[in-house]
């Protein structure tokens, strides 16, 4: 990059600050990362969970929906790894197709949050006054929305199905997000390098896109990595309670719900602990990745 | 203060106007109706209809909304359709079940996050730290519902330690200290189970708002005056870092109460969030919309309880 | 001959940083005398706050480090004694005022519990004693109502204040030395003088030697007895105050002295350094000034110089004064 970004690397004593020229932010984000043990395991774990979603078709050794009558709730075998569940289906093979659902989720909800949560925690930070008002009752209303409960109830109107869910996430899960975006537009607001944008005469929405947003990229970038984690809890949450993801489509989380048959839950472990445990690893690597972003692109954001 | 007081709680009005709104408008637009499988199937379409009729069921949303807002505004929620009883009555002793599970996930995980929090932030990048720093990771990662089934097989089933499900042992005729004892074990697993996320975030903040704390001027200061380790950190940095912190704790109010839905389902505890679950399944109009509003009053009091420790605790705020 | 309270001897600190190792203090020594006024100066950077911390021994941990040298007070090596002696020493015998009065008073506790905080640790001064103590001191250093203030938080008082309240804080157990690191750097001009002005007066009165941390010549002329410039972790000249001002050796002084209107003839141009001061990762083979330097000559950049005695009490470290040199 060619710029003149100077990036202070500053130890503790600020009589010994020392300026580094000609490095962009970024980069040295990148390098931070890099260092970052937990974050490099978390982005490999989860470009294999990826990987597997995506060549499920190829991968997986049984049909998703392929039914084998003579080996119902079969244990583990070397046909079937994970054994089959109560309608004789392959559970691994439903395990990798169930990764498509619980990441796409993931990343599709998250992305709908984030235009809600960027549009309208511009608009408030940048607008003010009573449009800003409105904007934060609406966050102030929908925060205090017991989560499950509306998922829920929207959920029953629109009916169970991979992208109602998404929706009814995404629609809910922005208001951290609105929040954070007007407050950081608020103390940008008042830089000098957005006056000298205003006295140029450049319109509203110029000034947001291109001058107030890319600063803030780095929160969003951080709140959109952790968002994924708990879009997939969400949907696995509410496939489980059987309002996301129906069957026959497989979720981690419709798989899990099996285990609310107290004969599943004791002698079957491997109809319900794998995707509990596969939720668990993806969730787990999505945080330490997000966690290592926070650390390498802003460590004051760190909470 | 008490100006501000006043305010914040007059300011509860609008947005609880605005849920009670939406959360109406969407239980009605849902399919099937509560009286469904309620009616005696002999009942003719048109018996049926002037049964709905007289309870006001074909009125518009609007007139119904009103109704219900001038009964809830004098204390009055209305007759549940599926317990055939006040919705008051029904939700007191399940607002009790969830609050005592609520407040026990809530002591667990401050009494164990914050002193955690602490000696991680002291020790940073030891051992301890990085030990602590990923436990954190895997409470936050793990789906409260799948820690639960796997404490049920393993802790209550495969070793028997705590009881599986519910409250209390039924029909034990169990009486005073031993009725005590009995509810407390079937109180722990669930307490762990929805304390788990929240000891997480918690144990997580602390240890950032030491860290932060650890830092300012005035630590140095502290230092220059030939305070012992043990009275700078515990006194000048704990002090304001749990300002903070004391935020944050009550924000997780909101998450217990949702999350108590997964909770109760799991271990069968009769709860506020189980009964909004299952009135959503019956259409139970008048239970849904008052257990929503006894939820959302809940976290916006909450809300207001985080600003007034804020201002309790930190001198900057109080004397404004 | 006054008596010689501290005495530093080589002393060497560094930091460790992702980039690599920084000396921030390279082989200071200095010595200050009861009852005077030792002035540091130098521009941002040159390590005068790094020798004001070892002295107190709190370079921030765990990247700073004190690699070598001696720091004796009364004869005792600060740097050879426990932590816990060391703790007995730090605000009763040595005290310290920082820079930022906004930041350096915890928020939370009042100004009375501050300043009571040190009287209960090192004088053993409990309740109301402590308190009339406390009230005292802030007569002491002329803050209007005193009861009242005690019971205040810093953040109801103004910059000046506050810095007020941190000296009270630091003379609280009457100590052999005050270290003031920048203590007029954050304030109002006119605060400023009222501040220099009211520890010029306890100066007098109490005879504390005082370590005086600043990059204002204003400031040295006013108070210093004595001062030593610091350039890029060195000294690189010390002399009594007249001399400093009067018969400039080094020309990073005189570069200092030229950068400031007032300490001007009336003819002369204003001017400045040019250049910055070196990064400390990539400091010059030679004189750390020279790439700076308007005399700079082959020597400067093959060689550091050393600090010699030119005139009785006036040192200075560079080639023009020393043999070798041009």
């Amino acid at each position: 990059m060619i710029n003149k970004d100077e990036n202070k690397l500053v130890n503790n004593e600020q009589e010994n600050r020392v300026t580094l020229k000609g490095i962009s932010p970024w980069k040295i984000a990148f390098t931070r990362l890099r260092k970052n043990k937990l974050a490099l395991t978390g982005l490999i774990v989860l470009s294999i969970l990826i990987f597997l979603a995506i060549t499920a078709d190829f991968i997986a050794p049984h049909g998703r929906d392929h039914i084998d009558l003579f080996n119902i709730n079969a244990a583990p075998s070397s046909e079937f790894l994970l054994g089959t569940d109560e309608l004789g289906r392959d559970i691994l093979s439903r395990l990798i197709y169930g990764g498509q659902v619980s990441l796409s989720v993931g990343l599709i909800a998250t992305s709908i949050a984030l235009v809600i949560g960027v549009t309208l925690g511009a608009i408030a930070g940048y607008a003010g006054g009573l449009i800003d008002n409105v904007i934060m009752r609406i966050v102030d209303i929908v925060m205090c929305f017991p989560f499950f409960v509306i998922a829920i109830v929207i959920a029953s109107i629109l009916g169970p199905s991979i992208w109602n869910v998404m929706f009814v996430i995404g629609a809910l899960s922005w208001t951290g997000l609105a929040r954070i975006v007007r407050a950081e537009i608020l103390t940008l607001k008042e830089k000098e390098f957005i006056e000298a944008a205003k006295s140029l005469g450049l319109e509203g929405h110029e000034i947001i896109t291109k001058h107030l947003l890319p600063n803030i990229l780095a929160p969003i970038l951080v709140f959109a990595t952790l968002g994924i984690a708990g879009a997939i809890l969400v949907e696995a949450g509410l496939s489980f309670l059987g309002f996301g993801v129906r069957q026959p489509q497989p979720s981690w989380g419709n798989m899990i719900s099996a285990a609310q048959s107290m004969t599943v839950l004791r002698l079957r472990w491997w109809q319900w602990i794998p995707p509990g445990f596969l939720i668990f690893i993806t969730v787990l690597s999505i945080n330490f990745l997000g966690d290592g972003l926070r650390d390498a692109l802003d460590p004051r954001l760190k909470q | 203060m008490r100006k501000y007081i006043i305010r914040r709680l007059l300011l509860i009005i609008p947005v609880l106007l605005g849920i009670s709104i939406i959360i109406f408008s969407l239980i009605h637009a849902m399919p099937g109706d509560p009286f469904a499988h309620l009616i005696d199937p002999n009942m003719t379409p048109e018996d049926k209809d002037r049964m709905l009729e007289s309870v006001g069921y074909f009125d518009p949303l609007p007139v119904q909304y009103l109704r219900w807002v001038v009964g809830a505004v004098q204390g009055e929620f209305g007759h549940s359709i599926r317990f055939k009883e006040d919705v008051l009555k029904v939700m007191w002793p399940r607002i009790q079940n969830t609050f005592v599970l609520s407040l026990s996930a809530m002591i667990f995980s401050t009494l164990l996050a914050i002193p955690l929090g602490i000696i991680s932030s002291t020790k940073q990048y030891s051992v301890f730290d990085y030990v602590a720093t990923i436990a954190a990771f895997i409470g936050l990662s793990i789906p409260v519902f799948f820690f639960g089934l796997m404490l049920i097989k393993f802790v209550a089933f495969d070793l028997g330690l705590f009881p599986i499900a519910g409250m209390q042992t039924i029909a034990s005729g169990y009486t005073g200290w031993q009725l005590f004892i009995d509810k407390a074990r079937h109180l722990v697993l669930p307490t762990l189970v929805l304390g788990l996320a929240s000891t997480a975030s918690l144990m997580r903040y602390t240890r950032s708002s030491m860290l932060e704390c650890v830092k300012q001027d005035y630590i140095r200061t502290a230092r220059a005056k030939g305070l012992s380790e043990r009275v700078v950190i515990y006194k000048h940095a704990l002090r304001n870092a749990l300002i903070p912190v004391i935020t944050v704790l009550s924000m997780q109010i909101p998450r217990l109460i949702s999350g108590a839905l997964l909770t109760e389902t799991i271990f069968v505890w009769p709860g506020l969030a189980r009964l909004s679950f299952q009135a959503i399944m019956n259409r139970d109009y008048p239970m849904i919309m008052g257990t929503v509003t006894v939820m959302s009053i809940v976290v916006m009091l909450s809300n207001l309880f985080a600003d007034l420790m804020y201002a309790v605790l930190d001198p900057r705020i109080r004397y404004q | 001959m006054a008596k010689t309270v501290l005495k530093i001897e080589g002393l060497k600190t560094s930091f460790n940083t992702t980039a690599g190792l920084v000396r921030a203090v390279d082989g200071v020594s200095f010595s200050v005398d009861e009852g005077k006024v030792l002035g540091i100066v130098g521009e941002s950077g040159c390590g005068k706050s790094v020798t004001s911390l070892s002295v107190m021994r709190l370079v921030p941990k765990p990247n700073g480090h004190i690699t070598d040298g001696k720091i004796l007070f009364e004869g005792k090596d600060l740097l050879r004694i426990k932590e816990s002696e060391m703790r007995k020493i730090r605000g009763n015998h040595i005290a310290m005022i920082f820079q930022e009065p906004m930041t350096a008073l915890n928020p939370v506790f009042t100004i009375g519990n501050q300043i009571g905080e040190s009287l209960a640790l090192h004088q053993g001064l409990t309740g109301k004693k402590n308190v009339e103590r406390c009230i005292e001191l802030l007569k002491t250093v002329e803050i209007p109502r005193p009861d009242k203030v005690v019971d205040e938080y810093p953040h109801q008082l103004s910059g000046g204040m506050r810095q007020r309240v941190m000296i009270a804080m630091a003379l609280s157990c009457d100590p052999k030395i005050l270290i003031a690191d920048e203590p007029t750097t954050a304030l109002d001009v006119t605060i400023q003088a009222q501040v220099l002005e009211l520890m010029k007066e306890l100066n007098a009165k109490l005879g504390t030697a005082t370590m005086l941390i600043t990059h204002d010549l204003g400031v040295i002329a006013e108070m210093a007895d004595d001062v030593i410039v610091m350039y890029a972790g060195k000294v690189v000249e010390e002399a009594p105050v007249v001399n400093i001002f009067k018969t400039t050796k080094h020309p990073y002084t005189l570069g200092l002295l030229k950068s400031r209107p007032d300490m001007l003839d009336e003819d002369e141009k204003l001017s400045c350094i040019r250049g910055m001061v070196p990064s400390p990762y990539n400091m010059p083979k030679g004189c750390a000034f020279a790439p700076r330097c308007d005399k700079r000559m082959d020597i400067c950049d093959e060689k550091m110089p050393n600090l010699i005695e030119i005139e009785p009490g006036h040192k200075v470290r560079c080639w023009l004064f020393e043999e070798g040199g041009a």
